[in-house]
């Protein structure tokens, strides 16, 4: 068999590539390896692979944690928000979609102005207001305040959906006398799965990765979040491998499962959102 | 091809995926002086000479707080490049194959114009993205060693957690908005007018 040059320099090309993918991936890689050894074999040997698989580590990190407790807080508050703030932004999308008068631009302008918006923009007053009322340190208050952060978002998603959705559909749905809400629930809502499963993937990511809110709203370990377990767990001062690596695979180990297996979705999702 | 394709746009997205807090953790312990695993990597490699205390030191703690930030952003931005590559059209690849340019003239001349969405997008969202940055510096430097990691993001925060000065905090916030407004806009005038002449 022969092979062409050009053939040799597309396999030489792709190894390069797929070597320097694996560069990347190094840290992960050193994640892994470096969580099933204790401490003294680090000090030891920095680099070397593990003699030992001490599974203990993952065993203290896992109850330390209260890892089930943590994920269930962050799956629970990820899915109470994505109902809220799915139903409150493709009901505030729906007009915005539809309407062309002025103040509705001018709706839209400021909705992109919050888009821009950091997220601890709105701490300071969301912490002032939560104290007052009594929503520090309680479920509700950091499923609103995720909410509200998500909520832009979500109008801006569900509103460019809304427009690709052809207005004949309505308007057969008015001829028949159906009121604007009964349009909205039945000949909308259904349309927007496609664009509430990408939503909710952001939120989700805000979910179990933000730790700022978490941290100021939530006092009582019980309803913390998984980054904030892992937080308190490894602490911020003195690094120690058999506590930050565990605990660091066990705090990334939901969203990379979830991301192997959805994962052409998710990237298309993501970057979809971040093109619009 | 594909195959490949799709392997390394996934194992390059994956950091972005991982939480800040959990990157900054592993970034701070690959680079701590006794038993982080850059400095063994250099004494393995024969290079003792070059290890040093990477957070310690003003200038490479800016700069290696920044790589980490890349090494988490790489893929995020890889994907979005990759989906402006598939919307050029296969028929301008076709033609310029034709005319006989080279794999490097229709990258330069073809497909790097067409691509300038994909830049705007790119560009605007990892300056917006940087600019309030404070998580890893939160994590990795607590803005030291003497203030070279210190962002106005992470200004806030302290200010915030630390100090308890609400007010300060606000203010600094309100202005740091001010200055990401402006930024992005300019931004977006310039990108979007590079596009069009491109």
């Amino acid at each position: 068999m022969k092979i062409s040059i050009r053939q040799t320099t597309r396999f030489l090309a792709h190894v390069l590539v797929l070597g320097l993918v694996a560069v990347m991936l190094l840290p992960v890689a050193y994640m892994l390896l470096m969580s099933f050894r204790n401490g003294q074999e680090v000090v030891n040997a920095p680099l070397a692979l593990p003699e030992h698989w001490r599974f203990e580590n993952y065993a203290n990190a896992y109850e330390k944690m209260s890892y089930l407790r943590s994920i269930l807080n962050s799956l629970g508050i990820t899915i109470a928000v994505t109902i809220a703030v799915s139903f409150t932004g493709a009901l505030a999308a729906y007009p915005l979609s539809r309407s062309k008068s002025r103040s509705t631009q001018i709706m839209i302008s400021l909705l992109s102005l919050c888009l821009a918006t950091p997220s601890f923009v709105t701490i300071t007053p969301i912490y002032e207001t939560f104290a007052r009322i009594g929503l520090l340190d309680s479920y509700l208050g950091i499923i609103l305040a995720f909410t509200a952060l998500n909520l832009p978002l979500a109008v801006f998603f569900y509103t460019s959906f809304i427009r690709a959705i052809p207005k004949e559909l309505e308007e057969a749905a008015e001829l028949d006398g159906c009121s604007q809400f009964q349009i909205f629930w039945h000949v909308i809502r259904p349309l927007l799965g496609p664009a509430t499963a990408t939503l909710s993937l952001f939120v989700m990511l805000m979910v179990w990765n933000d730790f700022i809110y978490p941290l100021l709203l939530l006092t009582d370990d019980k309803k913390f979040t998984v980054m904030m377990s892992v937080y308190h767990f490894v602490g911020n001062h003195s690094l120690n491998p058999e506590e930050l690596f565990p605990a660091a695979v066990l705090g990334s180990l939901p969203l990379l499962v979830l991301f192997i297996v959805f994962q052409r979705r998710i990237v298309n999702g993501i970057t979809a959102g971040a093109v619009k | 091809m594909p195959r490949i394709r799709n392997l390394c746009r996934a194992a390059l997205f994956m950091p972005a995926m991982m939480s800040f807090i959990i990157v900054g953790y592993v970034w701070s312990f690959i680079l701590s002086p006794f038993s982080g695993g850059l400095n063994a990597f250099l004494d393995l490699m024969g290079l003792s000479a070059f290890k040093h205390e990477w957070l310690g030191d003003p200038v490479t703690a800016l700069v290696l707080v920044a790589i980490a930030h890349v090494w988490m952003f790489t893929g995020y931005t890889c994907a979005i490049f990759l989906a402006g590559y598939a919307n050029i059209p296969a028929d301008l690849e076709e033609a310029a194959r034709l005319d006989g340019a080279n794999g490097w003239q229709r990258f330069w001349r073809i497909q790097l114009p067409l691509l300038a969405p994909s830049f705007t997008v790119n560009i605007m969202l990892s300056t917006i993205g940087t600019m309030k940055a404070f998580e890893l510096p939160f994590v990795m430097t607590k803005g030291g060693p003497d203030g070279a990691t210190q962002t106005v993001g992470l200004q806030i925060i302290q200010t915030l957690f630390q100090e308890y000065r609400f007010g300060l905090a606000s203010a600094l916030s309100i202005v740091l908005l001010v200055v990401v407004l402006l930024v992005a806009f300019v931004q977006n005038r310039v990108l979007r007018l590079r596009e069009d002449l491109l």
